[in-house]
């Protein structure tokens, strides 16, 4: 029975679907005009300027419910641990209705379980995770189990947990403590040179702080301890200060169009002065432009890295993964990961339709720089993606398979 | 279209059902009506007053011959919606051509939707014993939240989906008919 509601909420949503963009969900109020909207309590004090200007932008307007329950998600995201009730009522004139927003700050304990990283690469095969979240008030605990063969150059499998929590408006602070397992492929071993190690405990408190509502800046503490291979049951450890300056920032464009800007940098620094046995700087550069008109989405990013000095191989760039240079294989680019890259990506959606086009180069220092290139194609559904990805050169070529959420 | 069948499809035929459901047949289309079919109570009626629109999936059935054969299904998205200052509800289909009706009263919005549906253009011999079933479900508005969000599948709201039926029978109807024999059916 639950089977088939699944199949006939499929096909229902199927039915919606299909309508065009200028015929959304009848409400038989959109025939009124939006008297007033308000926020209770508190007002719009806590909001955004771009929140409120948007809210109070739909006065005079007839009520959209789309637009009103998009910008309630926004409220509830904005008033972090909130949960947010809309109510609409007669306006004080005939034809006219007031929209009030109800929110209700949870001193209930709210649990999820998420699974933030499934991935099959048919090169690399399964990564996987699993994290729980208790959240109470201001206060967020974590816990993760994962297993992942796709954003280092090695497979880290182990468990971690966290904690977090929010002492103002501005401010978060947030711990993490691991304990990975790691595992190496044949060619990373062959290359490596006395840097493999067999595990690694990984220690990360971090201040978040909202500088202005689209910038934050983060700083904190990397201490990772490794167990070495060679000599075996040696430590090693590598500790870093790092700091990340952030910019998001989203724009509505219209009823059904959005553009967004995410731009970052990154460094973080070991030395000998933090007890580090490594010592050296790492650089990280990145922006993402996305815009989303009707079922049209393109995704541009741009990014680059920079490693100087002797880090461990955790913090060496990787490319040939479900992010970067889709089509290639991770280990017949690097084995051991470069110390420099560079890489572009053009992602365009339709619909279920998804087409991407990679570019970039990851190298090492006084090595010469070889641009490559992957396209892909495939289909997204519900936050599933399925691609085949090629990578673009002369000779033999074979595709790849990837299909999991979030990439 | 067999002789038998032809012969059946000229026949305007209500066939009787149990717990409230009645199957007509006319010019081989398969349409059921319900004696009640209340859709409009709490919780919807409260989120309905609140000025939000519902979505309410209609879904037909038609098995023949024997109960694991299913013939034909048919699906439908309505969305109601509570007039603030007429007082009166109106309701509108999703598939094309858009079909709506407005000033219904809480009653008469379950029978609008049932006129709406229908299973079209069936074969049916005289011999043949058949089966409607009729599963009205309001869709809860946490059923749209995404599985698949920012931070990955959410289990949780998975499992609540999944469970969802269990907990939330207010939220959904069944009316089914009996067996029934074409043969029998008389205009």
């Amino acid at each position: 029975m639950r089977l088939f509601w699944i199949v006939a909420w499929s096909l229902s949503a199927a039915v919606a679907w299909g309508q065009p963009e200028d015929s959304p969900p009848s409400n038989v109020n959109a025939r009124y005009r939006v008297e007033s909207v308000e926020l209770q309590p508190g007002g719009f004090n806590n909001l955004s300027a771009s929140l409120r200007n948007r809210l109070q932008g739909l006065v005079g307007a007839h009520f959209d419910q789309a637009s009103f329950d998009e910008l309630g998600r926004r409220i509830r995201d904005e008033l972090r641990n909130a949960r947010v009730q809309m109510r609409v009522v007669r306006g004080s004139e005939p034809d006219q209705v007031s929209v009030v927003f109800e929110v209700l700050l949870s001193n209930r304990t709210e649990f999820d379980m998420s699974l933030p990283r499934v991935l099959y690469h048919s090169k690399q095969n399964f990564t996987f995770g699993l994290e729980t979240t208790v959240r109470r008030g201001r206060h967020t605990f974590s816990g993760m189990a994962l297993t992942d063969n796709d954003q280092l150059i090695e497979r880290y499998s182990g468990v971690g947990a966290g904690y977090e929590v929010a002492p103002a408006r501005r401010v978060r602070f947030k711990m993490q403590v691991a304990s990975w397992r790691s595992q190496w492929s044949g060619v990373t071993e062959q290359a490596a040179n006395g840097d493999l190690y067999r595990a690694r405990q990984h220690f990360d408190p971090t201040a978040t702080i909202s500088i202005s509502r689209p910038l934050t800046l983060q700083l904190g503490v990397s201490v990772e301890r490794l167990e070495m291979l060679q000599p075996a049951a040696a430590h090693q450890l590598s500790s870093a200060a790092n700091l990340t300056l952030r910019y998001q920032r989203r724009w509505e464009l219209g009823p059904d169009a959005t553009q967004g800007l995410e731009a970052s940098y990154g460094i973080r620094s070991a030395s000998a002065a933090l007890g580090s046995d490594f010592v050296y700087t790492r650089h990280h550069w990145e922006a993402r432009y996305q815009h989303r008109r009707g079922h049209s989405e393109w995704n541009g990013s741009v990014e680059a890295g920079l490693l100087v000095g002797r880090a461990p191989l955790f913090e060496r760039f990787t490319l040939g993964n479900s992010r970067r240079l889709r089509g290639w294989n991770r280990f017949d680019l690097d084995p051991l990961g470069s110390d420099r890259y560079t890489h572009a990506s053009l992602d365009y959606r339709f619909r279920w339709l998804r087409l991407i086009y990679d570019t970039g180069a990851g190298w090492r220092r006084n090595a010469p720089l070889v641009l490559r290139h992957s396209a892909s194609a495939g289909v997204t559904a519900s936050g599933v993606t399925a691609l085949v990805a090629f990578p673009l050169r002369n000779g033999s070529i074979e595709p790849l398979f990837l299909l999991g959420t979030n990439f | 279209m067999n002789s038998a069948a032809l012969t059946v499809a000229l026949f305007v035929t209500t066939l009787p059902a149990g717990d409230g459901l009645t199957v007509h047949l006319r010019n081989n289309d398969i349409s059921v009506s319900a004696a009640r079919l209340e859709v409009i109570r709490d919780p919807v009626l409260t989120r309905l007053k609140s000025g939000s629109s519902v979505a309410f999936d209609f879904h037909l059935a038609l098995w023949s011959g024997t109960r694991s054969n299913l013939r034909r299904r048919a699906f439908e998205r309505f969305v109601v919606s509570y007039d603030l200052w007429e007082e009166k509800y109106a309701v509108t289909g999703l598939r094309k051509p858009r079909i709506s009706a407005t000033r219904l009263s809480p009653e008469a919005v379950g029978p609008w939707c049932l006129q709406q549906i229908k299973l079209a253009n069936i074969d049916l011999t005289r011999d043949e014993r058949v089966w409607v079933r009729l599963d009205v479900r309001a869709v809860d508005p946490k059923q749209d939240a995404d599985l698949f969000g920012a931070d990955g599948v959410s289990l949780v709201n998975l499992i609540e989906l999944l469970s969802r039926p269990a907990k939330r029978d207010n939220l959904r109807w069944t009316l089914e008919s009996g067996a029934l024999r074409v043969s029998e059916l008389k205009p």
